[in-house]
């Protein structure tokens, strides 16, 4: 899964552009593109849509909008209460909150009043996570949209628009995508401590295959919980 | 006994001489000797040019699949401090995948290797398996301050010391090394054994001609008789008190010989040894260095020498004197360390410190002949006594001693102490409130293994609603599971069917751990992971993973997909995570090398489901409660009713008894009716027999209703077909409560005792069950001895405690050898990384390819790398077609079919899953084209051609190739390189370099006997050098086109041309236009024909090619065009179909073919040939055609035409069978598989079997 190395929305504009069309459909739509989707909408990335533009449009999707509806309505309080609390503060819910907002809509305020709140609030503030972060983009990316909202705030969201592009252009150059380990090691090169690229860096594991990967994942583990 | 010999010693720089050539003679003698035992053979990945080498010297002696080639990052050689980290972990690779062969004893060829190389040796640092060692000698430790001059080759030496130290059995190759051991590592008496060594067999006494001593002479200046020694310059060796020695005979002695010093010497020594001559008063010409010489030379110096001296002070054994006395030369040695044992003689030797010593005793045989020829005598009956047999068998011998003796003493991990404390456990599984009969079974079992571990419960809710577990263990999360699962020594999975599974998967896949499976199949669970959006596309990928594409299509394929669930069990990723599988009933097992071959579920454990015998069954008061009269029959059925379960089998017996008739007989059905079609079904048929109030339904039952109804029974019917390796807990409930139980024979149920259960036949019909009724209805005693002998069982077998016990023996068991499998071997690679060195992507791709997966299926891995980017729907690509759907469909038994596809990018080839969804038209959103992994026994095959990928691709196809991948090419033509004129320019070069790559394979089938035969010429003139035989083979291609996928559609004008070719005799050309296919040729002979007023239509079909652009424009532009002359460019295969059928001959005049198609085509639409008379065509076409002399003239085609219409109709019949793509797949499947065991009829061609008796083409250097 792509998705599970996407921490960030840098991260996912990062991203080189199938794996970009991939990840942006797994993560907002819950599934992969089939491969003429995957065709078309690389494509059109490649020609210059903008990746926020992109995103902004899958999100105005039917598709976007019914898997939403689906998280808004069919859950029970609990689970819905405790999946915004993974997606924006990223941990399970102390039974306090848990208590608290689930007693609130059981009064009956709207499951959108408790999303608001819950995703404006400080902890997701400092936390900023990824749907966090989505949701600032795609904010920035509709209000342009808007014909009264078009001219309000412009500068500002247009000068958020750049820096994030030019962090993405440094995120790239930072990790060393094409600096790949393999290509080190064949040279007969010791890497020094200091110049170690990252090792969970995306690029590297894709030409390793299913059995390696697995390797992989165990090491991870143990080392998160190593270090 | 199973022996793993690692060879590395002979992959190192001296694997021509010294200990290199003893590590294989030793193996080989092993190998000829080992009677009963097994040997396999590890190689280093690392020294991949050495690999074929090996194998080669070992061919016939050991099969294919007992090579192991491990693999590891370099370069780790020990000379350099800053690979330290590097080549600690790969000596844990190593052992971890020397391990992995399971092996009784290991016999590492050389310890003291890898300062200079990529040699890894380790012993005891990952797994303590029984190792033992050659040893040569202690020089180094003995000579210390000579031969350890640097810090970094004493620590070096030091650390293979160490390991030494941890070998169980050290074979000394002298009784001196044997000695040195004892007396310098301290190691007990049977702890080292001489095994002695020998010298190879061309070392043998001859005369020298003169043209061998003029020879020598006029080479190596040895000119007189002369006195020898070899064997490398060393301090030791002491060479420099051999020439003062020689320097010191008298002067008429010394110049009537030379003293030669025959062996590879460096520059500054030859000074050095030159300079102490002159200095010692030798003349130029007395000393000889001869530097390195040949082995043939070697063995001359031998036999011409008259007195050989080895004058060195300290050695293993001494070689070259046993080489020399072989040769049935006088030997001198001196007195020390291992010579005395080889020269065996007492006034054979000298004190090697004393120069007057050395100078007695050579001058007493040069001068005494009588003396010298007693030594010669000596030395070749001495000799005698050393032979590779013998020391093979000596070693076998010691083996087995040790062996034996820790067998008895029982120092196998296994039964190694253990630790007071407990182990911490991580019980993953479905826990109560979850509805699953196996949430039961864990409540149950958890107290009981509660005495062997200490356990957290881990479960997705983090809580669990059962008294016992909630006070007793703690309650995880699967979260919380993931960041702390290093902190536990043990994890065990419950796996079963249904979705309170659907997590465990990937944590399993993260968390390495024991697993119970209470259910073989798992294709429920895992197309509920699907269908509930959890992993999307996880049904097919674990149809296509576990089963291939065959299971892929026949789920897009069915109307129901519910079918194909109970068709395929998609549980091998599961049982390859696992690091132990346990189950309940041996039927699992079956069912598991029924699915994944006979080698699998070998060590699966089989425990069975436990029951905590039941207190008193209290009869009357549970009869009470549910209203039943105390002197009725109940004949119940437990659990939830469905058609597996047969319940409509039991009502029909039950009409057709007495017990029907009987108002005090009650049938009762305690359990959930179905939901569907079989519920609504089963329900109408109780209420319409008129004894609707005598059957009964319960519903879901509570726990205490369920045990109400168990004690008011009297007998228990439980009936199943259609199982998948699922336990039925009910039958033990039933049993235990000591009910009279009627079961049928099917899965697991089978395996109950036959006098605790009333069994009846797998399929029994409706009488069997019947009169078992009756029979028990009828006779109360033999219901109650039933019921009490089934208690009794369940008792004895299924008693809660005993079974935690048998769970803790197999988890330590299992944990035991994860200890030094993957698990163990990250943990101990990370422990050494403290640093965070390591470069854990190499790593990774290392352990894997080091560690194959298993079970797993052996795997065709077919290329189609040009097919996958674009159908150029050329020949070649109709054959790659046709052959890939006909293997895709009916794979050969045991073998997967995987499309793969190279990524030149990427290095690698990937899986060309999205392609084949297209290719089989099912759906492609499940898939990704992940990179391919190989293991030994895999076969790639290309199929696909193209010479720059396959060039491209060498180096990886090569390293596959040395693992034990088995490479095979299909060669189509090698016409290019037999007419290049005809073709582009490059296209000649591009193919060579294809051929070459090929001929690097390990196997090629040509299309047509003839293309092998051209291909044999090319490979003796052209072919690289090999090292192992290549094999070559042909088949035939198919010539059904609806088999490889035709286009379809005509022209609007089609109707029209077919009447007009149908009216008079037409002559059909089908062929790309292109020089070599002859059409210049054809329409010269057709225009003179038409001169001579020859009433004949040509019909040309084919696209524009290369190099004809003159041509076509003259026969656009031909005056003919449209009347007695046609051509058809690119027209579909139907359209040609019809044409075929309106011809009246086919024209093939093409100078050169792979196959020819078109012939067999034509012989298909039952119409003659006539053809260039070239090989191939008389081999594809036989009597089908006539041919016409393969000349370049017009005429020798105009002229077979005219005969041909000259001739009757009649007088050609044409033999109309042809083969079928199906047969051509099988063909070409036997020619890959003959060699691989795979395939169980490979007699069917006669030329293939000719063929392959002849087919060995060995290329050796």
């Amino acid at each position: 899964m792509h998705s599970k190395s996407v921490h960030s929305i840098l991260d996912l504009l990062a991203l080189p552009v199938p794996d970009f069309v991939a990840v942006s459909y797994e993560m907002l739509l819950g599934r992969r593109p089939d491969s003429q989707e995957m065709q078309e909408r690389s494509g059109v990335v490649r020609a210059g849509l903008g990746r926020a533009r992109f995103l902004a449009d899958m999100s105005r999707s039917p598709e976007y909008r019914q898997v939403n509806r689906r998280k808004l309505e069919e859950s029970d309080d609990e689970a819905y209460v405790a999946d915004l609390f993974v997606r924006y503060l990223e941990r399970s819910p102390d039974p306090a909150g848990l208590r608290h907002y689930t007693a609130l809509l059981r009064s009956g305020r709207k499951r959108t009043r408790i999303l608001a709140d819950i995703s404006n609030s400080r902890e997701a503030r400092v936390k900023r996570t990824f749907w966090f972060e989505l949701e600032l983009l795609l904010a920035d990316e509709l209000a342009d949209r808007h014909w009264a909202a078009r001219w309000i705030g412009r500068a500002r969201r247009r000068e958020r628009q750049r820096n994030r592009m030019t962090e993405v252009l440094c995120q790239r150059s930072i990790v060393p995508l094409s600096v790949s380990m393999g290509e080190s090691a064949a040279s007969g090169a010791t890497l020094r401590t200091s110049q170690r690229p990252v090792v969970q860096s995306y690029g590297d594991t894709r030409n390793l295959g299913r059995n390696a990967r697995r390797l992989l994942a165990r090491v991870s583990l143990l080392r998160g919980a190593a270090f | 006994m199973r022996l793993v010999i690692d060879l590395q010693a002979a992959q190192g720089p001296s694997r021509h001489r010294g200990i290199g050539r003893y590590s294989l003679a030793l193996t080989r003698g092993l190998l000829r000797s080992r009677g009963e035992h097994e040997v396999f053979i590890a190689l280093n990945g690392l020294l991949p040019h050495t690999i074929d080498e090996v194998r080669e010297a070992l061919a016939g002696m050991v099969p294919d699949e007992h090579f192991l080639v491990w693999d590891a990052p370099g370069p780790v050689d020990g000379a350099n401090p800053e690979y330290d980290a590097r080549r600690e972990a790969a000596e844990l690779i190593r052992e971890s995948a020397l391990a992995a062969l399971c092996p009784d004893f290991i016999l590492a060829s050389s310890i003291f290797e890898g300062f200079g190389e990529n040699i890894v040796t380790s012993i005891g640092r990952l797994a303590s398996i029984p190792t033992a060692t050659v040893l040569y000698d202690l020089i180094p430790l003995i000579h210390r301050q000579v031969y350890l001059p640097n810090e970094q080759v004493e620590k070096w030496y030091e650390s293979k010391l160490g390991h030494l130290k941890n070998a169980d059995l050290l074979l000394a190759i002298s009784e001196s090394s044997r000695q040195e051991a004892l007396d310098w590592l301290g190691v007990g008496d049977g702890q080292a054994v001489n095994i002695s060594t020998a010298a190879d067999d061309h070392f043998s006494p001859a005369p020298v001609d003169k043209n061998t001593r003029r020879y020598l002479e006029k080479e190596y200046g040895l000119e007189r008789p002369f006195v020898m020694y070899t064997g490398g310059i060393d301090h030791r060796k002491n060479i420099e008190g051999l020439i003062s020695a020689f320097a010191r005979l008298p002067l008429d002695v010394r110049c009537a010989h030379q003293l030669a010093i025959v062996c590879s010497v460096q520059e500054p020594d030859r000074h050095r040894l030159l300079k102490l001559a002159q200095d010692e008063g030798l003349a130029s010409g007395e000393v000889v260095l001869t530097g390195f010489i040949s082995e043939e030379d070697l063995l001359a110096c031998y036999r011409s020498c008259k007195l050989f001296v080895f004058p060195s002070w300290h050695e293993g054994f001494g070689l070259p004197a046993l080489e020399a006395m072989k040769c049935g030369r006088a030997v001198v040695v001196g007195n020390r360390s291992g010579l005395p044992e080889v020269v065996g003689l007492e006034s054979a030797l000298f004190d090697p410190f004393d120069i007057d010593s050395i100078q007695a005793k050579i001058l007493e045989v040069l001068t005494d002949d009588r003396f010298r020829a007693e030594l010669e005598r000596h030395g070749l009956k001495q000799a005698g006594k050393f032979d590779w047999n013998n020391t093979a068998q000596r070693a076998w011998a010691a083996l087995e001693a040790s062996h034996k003796r820790r067998t008895l003493a029982g120092l196998s991990p296994a039964t190694a102490p253990k630790s007071l404390r407990r182990p911490r456990m991580a019980f993953v599984a479905p826990l109560a409130p979850d509805a699953s009969g196996i949430s039961d079974y864990c409540a149950e079992l958890l107290p009981e293994l509660a005495k062997h571990y200490r356990i957290d419960v881990v479960h997705p809710r983090g809580t669990v609603d059962h008294p016992w577990i909630r006070s007793n263990c703690a309650v995880r999360d699967t979260r919380w599971f993931r960041h702390h699962a290093y902190e536990y020594d043990r994890v065990l999975y419950h796996f079963g069917n249904s979705q309170f599974h659907s997590h465990m998967f990937d944590l399993l896949h993260d968390i390495p751990g024991v697993v119970v499976l209470h259910d073989f199949f798992l294709s429920g669970v895992v197309s509920y992971r699907e269908g509930s959006g959890e992993k999307p596309g996880a049904w097919s990928q674990a149809l296509s993973y576990s089963h291939g594409w065959q299971a892929v299509s026949r789920r897009y394929a069915a109307k129901d997909p519910d079918e194909v669930l109970w068709e395929y069990p998609c549980n091998l990723p599961v049982l390859q995570d696992a690091l132990g599988i346990i189950v309940h009933a041996d039927y699992s097992k079956q069912l598991a090398q029924e699915w994944y071959g006979s080698e699998v579920a070998q060590d699966w454990q089989f425990i069975p489901h436990l029951r905590q015998s039941l207190p008193n069954v209290n009869r009357e008061r549970s009869r009470e409660e549910l209203g039943i009269p105390a002197d009725d029959i109940v004949v119940c059925s437990f659990g939830v009713l469905g058609s597996s379960k047969m319940n409509h089998r039991l009502i029909e017996a039950w009409l057709d008894s007495p017990l029907g008739q009987d108002p005090r007989c009650h049938l009762v059905f305690v359990g959930q009716n179905d939901q569907g079609e079989y519920g609504s079904r089963f329900e109408r048929m109780i209420r319409s027999s008129k004894l609707a109030g005598r059957v009964e339904i319960t519903g879901w039952a509570d726990h205490a209703t369920f045990r109400r109804w168990l004690d008011a029974a009297d007998i228990a019917v439980q009936l199943r077909t259609l199982s998948r390796g699922e336990t039925s807990g009910t039958v033990l409930d039933c049993m235990n409560s000591g009910v009279a139980t009627i079961v049928n024979a099917h899965g697991s149920m089978a395996e109950l005792p036959r006098d605790a259960v009333f069994m009846l036949k797998d399929e029994f019909d409706d009488a069997d069950l019947r009169d078992a009724l009756v029979t028990l209805w009828r006779d109360q005693s033999r219901r109650l001895s039933l019921g009490a002998r089934a208690k009794e069982h369940i008792k004895r077998h299924h008693q809660p405690r005993q079974c935690a016990a048998s769970y803790a023996e197999a988890i330590e068991r299992y944990y035991a050898r994860a200890a030094s499998g993957g698990p163990g071997l990250i943990r101990a690679i990370m422990e050494n990384d403290s640093a965070g060195e390591l470069d854990w992507i190499n790593l990774s791709g290392s352990i894997s390819r080091s560690l194959p997966l298993s079970p797993r299926r052996r795997r065709l891995l077919v290329d189609v790398s040009v097919l996958v980017q674009v159908d150029a729907r050329s020949g070649i690509q109709r054959v790659v077609r046709s052959i890939l759907s006909q293997w895709l469909a009916e794979p050969p038994l045991g073998w997967m079919v995987e499309p793969v596809y190279a990524d030149l990018a990427g290095r690698c080839y990937r899986y060309a899953r999205r392609f084949t969804s297209g290719f089989l038209s099912v759906p492609d959103y499940w898939c990704e084209d992940d990179v391919v992994e190989t293991y030994p026994g895999d076969i790639f095959v290309a199929l696909d051609y193209h010479p720059e990928i396959l060039t491209r691709q060498h180096d990886i196809l090569q390293e596959w190739r040395l693992r034990g991948i088995h490479l095979h090419a299909v060669i189509y033509d090698l016409l290019p390189v037999l007419l290049p004129e005809h073709f582009p320019a490059g296209t000649k070069e591009g193919h060579e370099g294809w051929l070459k790559a090929v001929s690097q394979f390990d196997s090629v089938a040509c299309i047509s006997r003839s293309v092998a035969d051209e291909f044999k010429d090319w490979l003796e003139n052209n072919a690289p050098e090999r090292q192992r035989p290549l094999l070559v083979n042909w088949f035939h291609l198919g010539a059904d086109t609806e088999q490889s996928l035709p286009t379809k559609g005509k022209p609007s004008d089609a109707e029209q041309q077919i009447a007009l070719l149908r009216e008079g005799p037409s002559f059909l050309a089908v062929g790309t236009i292109e020089p070599r296919k002859g059409h210049r040729q054809v329409l010269a002979a057709f225009e003179a024909l038409w001169a001579q007023g020859v009433q004949a239509k040509l019909v040309i079909v084919g696209k524009m090619g290369w190099q004809m652009d003159e041509f076509a424009a003259r026969l656009r532009g031909h005056p003919e065009i449209g009347r007695r002359m046609f051509w058809l460019e690119s027209i579909t295969d139907e359209y040609l179909d019809d044409i075929y059928r309106v011809c009246s001959c086919l024209l093939v005049a093409s100078e050169g073919e792979g196959f020819g198609l078109p012939l067999v085509e034509a012989a298909r639409h039952g119409i003659p040939a006539l053809a260039r008379d070239i090989p191939v065509f008389r081999e594809v076409a036989g009597p089908n055609a006539v041919f016409f002399a393969n000349k370049k003239d017009p005429k020798a085609i105009a002229d077979a035409v005219k005969k041909l219409l000259s001739e009757s109709a009649n007088s050609h019949k044409v033999d109309k069978t042809w083969i079928t793509w199906k047969k051509s797949s099988q063909d070409l499947l036997a020619c890959i598989l003959q060699n691989k065991g795979g395939a169980e009829d490979v007699l069917h061609d006669g030329g293939i079997e000719a063929d392959r008796r002849s087919g060995f083409v060995g290329v050796q250097n």
